[in-house]
């Protein structure tokens, strides 16, 4: 592979294999200085980014990452966002005027000002651009001080807005990455190839998108012969994702895969530890 | 969940969304200007009465399942409606009796744990019966959810009907009565409210089942640990054990059987999933709605539907009385 990102999961104590296994992990995983070491040997070992996503326990792990000079110098974001689903159950749980008040307290003065001069809350209770232009600035606040790279949409957001035809939530994705972060925007699918098809149709260019690509077809959708086809037409650079397909597949059996695909050249992997990282990339980053 | 049947459906082919009653203003001005196809009403009943649909998907507060159900009945409209069915056994009798006096509809209830790989697959092999005579069951739902003083309409009595038995639990009883079919009897049954004031935090249950099956539901979302719901299902025969849960199905058999040629196996999630027209969430979601446009073009009735869940609903509402009154109770089904 040319390209290696690290994912962030194995940190939070997730797993796809098995959620009981993912608690296990997440015991051990409660203090993050194995996660910095894991982190220094791959940047060292030549990962390219880190691809991060919403967790509850984000900030802390990038603030012991902000701690290091050398690894802020160092590390590329990859941030995938907004995590949608938290809002939507904060909303059943505490009902909408509440989840919007308490989104607000943790927005940026300049943000605050801004909803305030619109019309305060009740304009967030009425237009949705604001809405989730305002669940972008808060969730990349948690970055500010780091180097980030592309800012990815989430898959929920993503496929739900590709399945309703809303063409606006990635024009507007991609127009405000551009004129607040400078930062190019990205989609994370798991219907890579209605999602190629459907920017084909409205003329819009996303040069990054991270989908699923494994030997087993695992969250690939409508089907693995599908998702390939598409790949060979894609002109823009493809992050897989999955590639162990959660854990199913082992290390070589998952790079010989992906490898034998056209167009593909860059994936995310998780690491658990220091021993981990050094097998797995010698063998994505062709070291052996 | 409404966005999200919405989304599924409108990417299978030969359906059409026409019409929304979503009482939401953010969600209402979105569709207008996005959607401008799709006709948007504030009221269900208005758009029931201007528009001509093959099916409804009802994904409101508990509360108005029953109402629109109704009004769905009154138009001839087939009906999708998200679990549970009602808010109590009652709404849910009444229900189902207006459904029988109103021949043709086909209804549907989103159980859609029946449409995750691992448990319909432990379904056809306790069906094949590679377990012996089952003796016990043990069975779980958690998520790590509600840890404030909740306010919204699940924490309402009123609006919701119940808490974590009725909102989780039912999951579990659904697949309970799929896979061992009626329980019979609630043993005893406790209830906690950790921090909601009006409804249950956690519950407990042991059952009997009328084939002489026993069994125990456990379910909480105040517990820490679970960041995506969990239902665990463990099973005991004499012939062995099987654990499902969403991940994977582990099997520890005395004996092989035909159906399964090794004693101790682990058949994971991904061995057994296929793709999906689209995957909004999981693929359950998109099985389960393709299940229903199946359903309404062959003029089947579908695989959960309200009469079965109105049976989850009896189970349910004798497991709160059970803890109420702090006796056992036989479970009184209805139709």
């Amino acid at each position: 592979m040319e390209s290696i990102l690290l994912g962030d999961n194995p940190f939070f104590g997730v797993d796809h294999l098995s959620h009981e296994r993912a608690r296990e992990k997440a015991n051990i995983s409660q203090d993050f200085t194995n996660a910095l070491e894991v982190i220094r040997y791959c940047f060292n070992a030549g990962a390219t980014g880190m691809v991060v996503s919403t967790h509850p326990r984000l900030k802390e792990l990038i603030g012991m990452i902000k701690s290091d000079q050398d690894l802020v110098n160092k590390v590329q974001f990859f941030p995938i966002l907004p995590y949608v689903q938290g809002y939507v159950l904060k909303v059943n749980e505490k009902g909408m005027v509440n989840t919007l008040a308490e989104i607000l307290n943790q927005a940026s003065l300049q943000n605050k000002f801004k909803i305030i001069t619109k019309g305060g809350l009740g304009i967030l209770k009425k237009d949705f651009y604001s809405l989730f232009k305002l669940f972008i600035d808060i969730e990349l606040m948690q970055l500010q001080g780091t180097k980030i790279k592309t800012v990815f949409l989430h898959d929920v957001l993503t496929d739900l807005a590709l399945s309703l035809r809303m063409k606006n939530i990635f024009d507007i994705f991609q127009e405000h990455l551009h004129d607040h972060y400078n930062v190019e925007a990205g989609l994370v699918t798991k219907n890579f190839p209605l999602l190629i098809s459907r920017l084909d149709e409205w003329n819009l260019h996303y040069p990054h998108i991270m989908t699923s690509f494994n030997k087993i077809g695992f969250q690939m959708n409508p089907s693995r012969i599908e998702c390939e086809r598409a790949l060979q037409n894609f002109d823009g650079r493809v992050i897989a994702m999955s590639v162990y397909a959660g854990g199913y597949i082992k290390p070589q059996e998952a790079l010989d895969y992906i490898t034998s695909l056209p167009n593909l050249n860059t994936a995310v992997i998780g690491i658990s530890s220091v021993e981990h990282a050094k097998s797995t990339l010698d063998l994505f980053l062709g070291k052996n | 969940m409404g966005l999200l049947h919405a989304g599924i459906l409108n990417s299978l082919n030969n359906v059409r969304i026409t019409a929304m009653a979503e009482k939401e203003k953010v969600i209402v001005n979105y569709v207008k200007e996005s959607l401008p196809h799709v006709h948007v009403y504030e009221d269900a009943d208005e758009m029931f009465e201007s528009e001509n649909l093959d099916v409804a998907f009802v994904t409101t507060p508990v509360s108005s399942h029953y109402p629109i159900a109704q009004s769905c009945m009154r138009k001839k409209i087939n009906f999708f409606i998200e679990k549970p069915l009602c808010r109590n056994v009652e709404e849910a009798r009444r229900l189902c009796e207006e459904l029988k006096n109103t021949p043709g509809i086909i209804h549907s209830v989103g159980f859609n744990r029946r449409f995750i790989d691992t448990f319909e697959k432990a379904k056809s092999l306790l069906d094949a019966g590679i377990l012996g005579d089952i003796t016990s069951v043990k069975s779980s739902m958690y998520v790590s959810n509600i840890f404030t003083k909740s306010t919204g309409w699940r924490a309402n009595k009123n609006v919701s009907g119940g808490g974590v038995l009725l909102d989780l639990g039912s999951h579990i009883v659904d697949l309970l009565l799929w896979y061992f079919g009626p329980i019979e009897e609630i043993v005893t049954s406790e209830l906690k409210s950790i921090y909601s004031n009006e409804v249950d935090d956690a519950a407990s249950a042991t059952v009997n089942f009328s084939s002489g099956v026993q069994g125990q539901i456990d379910t909480s979302w105040s517990v820490r640990g679970y960041r995506l719901p969990e239902l665990n299902i463990e099973v005991t025969g004499s012939n062995g054990k099987l654990r499902v849960n969403e991940d994977f199905i582990a099997i520890d058999l005395d004996q092989p059987t035909i159906e399964l040629q090794e004693a101790k196996t682990r058949i994971y999630k991904q061995s057994l999933s296929t793709g999906v027209p689209v995957d909004l969430g999981g693929a359950e979601y998109t099985k389960e709605d393709m299940h229903m446009i199946d359903c309404i073009r062959e003029n089947k009735q579908a695989l959960v539907n309200a009469f079965e869940a109105g049976h989850t609903q009896s189970v349910i509402e004798a497991i709160y009385d059970a803890a109420k009154n702090n006796l056992s109770r036989k479970v009184e089904y209805f139709g």
